[in-house]
């Protein structure tokens, strides 16, 4: 489903800086419903991998495909349609702060064309699967980390996406709500969606127990199935 | 698949097509217009730079016009006379003109008989009884003559050399050697005024774009983060800049309206109908031109709006 080849990022030389590569000749292969944890030390590239695999970003070298499309050759038309297939969670959070909860979620809807009957019905779903029902109407300022990131769930969920990326999606959350965030992911990974969760969170990775990748200096340092955190 | 199941399926992926545009299409204006009102205090500076900027356009263009209505007022004012002899008939003069008039580029021409002269010399004059008596006496002293107005002084050069090397039997004088300095002082202003008017306009046009593009530049800073969201939930980008030209649009509506309630009846108590030796009348050229003020207020307006406000919004798209 998702496959990167010989990827190699290079950051041109800026200011007074020399040139900087973040990612070198990385491989890797996911299949449809994997749950893969992405660790590494804070700038090792887990970021850029991410970035690279939503199209933000383009590879000095190498290519990254999904579904056997080249996501850096793609037209426009197919780029969008591949992002509403990717949903995406951050540290912090990305919520706007002008809108509540439901409006947060239904935004990703209306930014895509859904009428105002489809919002109704699906987002009220989306709120239950992540038990926001009473938050609904409550602005960003008004919650917890946790219920924000829940909300970021609800939201990347919203178009009903293969995979996810969450990068650093426990940062900020007390070992609680860390708990209950990757609770929900594993939930989602149950019913079919690929999970990319880039983390620097030790028990995290070890708690989840599946395919870990480690990116140590640009490099796949190691790739195992055994679920262990190892820097 | 049966053949009306193919097209059956085809005219359902038109109809979802054409839902999605529509939505999106609403979408768009709703968003263009919660950003414009959300941001206040941006809208409010963003459409007050713009307004500042609509109303130096207006009166570029005003002064612009008065300039050159002064121009041609002045222009007007430079022509030559050719006097002919007593003795020359209405034929030849009028042989002349012709000639003149196939000849050389000039704007006008205007025959003068004696008695043409003299009859506007006696409405002038005629309440004079010394002037009469004396005009009375020696009969009728004016000659015909030939007005001439062109757009160039070089012209009434050539006009008149050519006169006095072909004509000179019948031309009695012409009056562009005394007056030769007078006219190309004028026209030599004149093209001075134009050519200062127009790196006015040039100048005052950039200092514009800049402010406004800086100002709706700021105002799109502070809408980087929800762009980037926009982006990560699958947003098109045509989307995004949709709902920025909409904001744009609006920018340019609200500078148009404010420009309009500040420079027309503002500008018409300031301004009383001046009158100065060429008779311009300010508030002819206000109320006449005021399609084409109101066009110049909504394109000011509209373009620069929507240009600044993509431009900025594009910056976060790449």
């Amino acid at each position: 489903m998702i496959f990167f080849n010989k990827v190699t990022k290079i950051y041109p030389p800026y200011l007074n800086k020399e040139e900087r590569v973040v990612l070198e000749d990385v491989s890797f292969r996911l299949s449809k419903g994997d749950f893969i944890c992405l660790v590494g030390r804070s700038g090792a590239g887990k970021t850029t991998l991410l970035n690279l695999l939503l199209g933000e970003e383009k590879p000095t070298s190498g290519e990254v495909f999904f579904d056997r499309i080249n996501i850096h050759k793609a037209s426009v038309n197919n780029s969008h349609r591949i992002k509403r297939r990717i949903g995406t969670i951050f540290q912090d959070y990305k919520l706007l702060s002008s809108k509540t909860v439901y409006g947060n979620i239904a935004y990703a809807m209306e930014v895509t064309g859904s009428s105002d009957e489809e919002i109704a019905r699906v987002v009220p779903k989306a709120l239950s699967t992540v038990g926001l029902e009473k938050q609904a109407f409550q602005f960003p300022h008004q919650i917890s980390g946790g219920e924000k990131q829940r909300t970021a769930i609800a939201r990347a969920l919203i178009h009903d996406p293969e995979v996810i990326l969450a990068d650093e999606p426990t940062g900020d959350l007390d070992p609680y709500n860390a708990r209950d965030v990757l609770s929900l992911l594993l939930e989602i990974n149950k019913a079919g969606t690929t999970i990319i969760l880039a983390t620097h969170n030790k028990d995290i990775v070890n708690s989840v127990g599946r395919r870990v990748i480690t990116i140590r200096d640009g490099k796949v340092a190691s790739d195992s199935n055994q679920g262990k955190f190892i820097l | 698949m049966e053949r009306w199941q193919v097209i059956l399926t085809k005219v359902n992926l038109y109809c979802n097509m054409k839902n999605i545009f529509l939505n999106s299409f609403k979408r768009m204006i709703r968003l263009g217009w919660d950003n414009f009102y959300r941001e206040k205090g941006i809208s409010f500076v963003a459409v007050f730079v713009l307004t500042v900027v609509i109303i130096m356009a207006t009166s570029i263009f005003i002064i612009g016009a008065i300039t050159e209505d002064i121009i041609d007022s002045v222009k007007e004012k430079a022509d030559i006379t050719i006097d002919f002899q007593l003795s020359a008939s209405e034929e030849e003069i009028l042989e002349v003109q012709k000639e003149i008039e196939g000849a050389f580029e000039i704007t006008s021409i205007k025959y003068t008989s004696k008695e043409e002269a003299k009859t506007a010399f006696i409405r002038r004059f005629g309440d004079r009884s010394s002037v009469m008596e004396s005009l009375e006496e020696v009969g009728n002293p004016f000659p015909s003559s030939l007005s001439i107005k062109a757009d160039d002084p070089y012209i009434y050069q050539q006009v008149s050399d050519f006169l006095e090397n072909n004509y000179s039997a019948i031309v009695n004088s012409v009056d562009f050697y005394h007056r030769q300095e007078v006219i190309e002082g004028i026209f030599s202003f004149t093209d001075n005024a134009r050519k200062v008017g127009l790196v006015l306009v040039i100048i005052m046009g950039i200092i514009s774009i800049l402010l406004v593009y800086n100002t709706v530049k700021l105002a799109i800073y502070e809408m980087r983060e929800e762009i980037r969201v926009m982006k990560l939930v699958g947003s098109s980008n045509a989307f995004i800049q949709g709902s920025f030209i909409v904001q744009g649009v609006l920018m340019g509506l609200a500078a148009t309206v404010l420009s309009f309630i500040l420079l027309f009846p503002g500008g018409y108590l300031l301004v009383s109908p001046y009158d100065i030796s060429i008779d311009i009348d300010i508030n002819r050229y206000v109320f006449e031109m005021m399609p084409l003020i109101i066009i110049i207020h909504l394109g000011t307006g509209i373009v620069l709006g929507v240009l600044s406000s993509l431009i900025a919004a594009n910056r976060y798209l790449k």
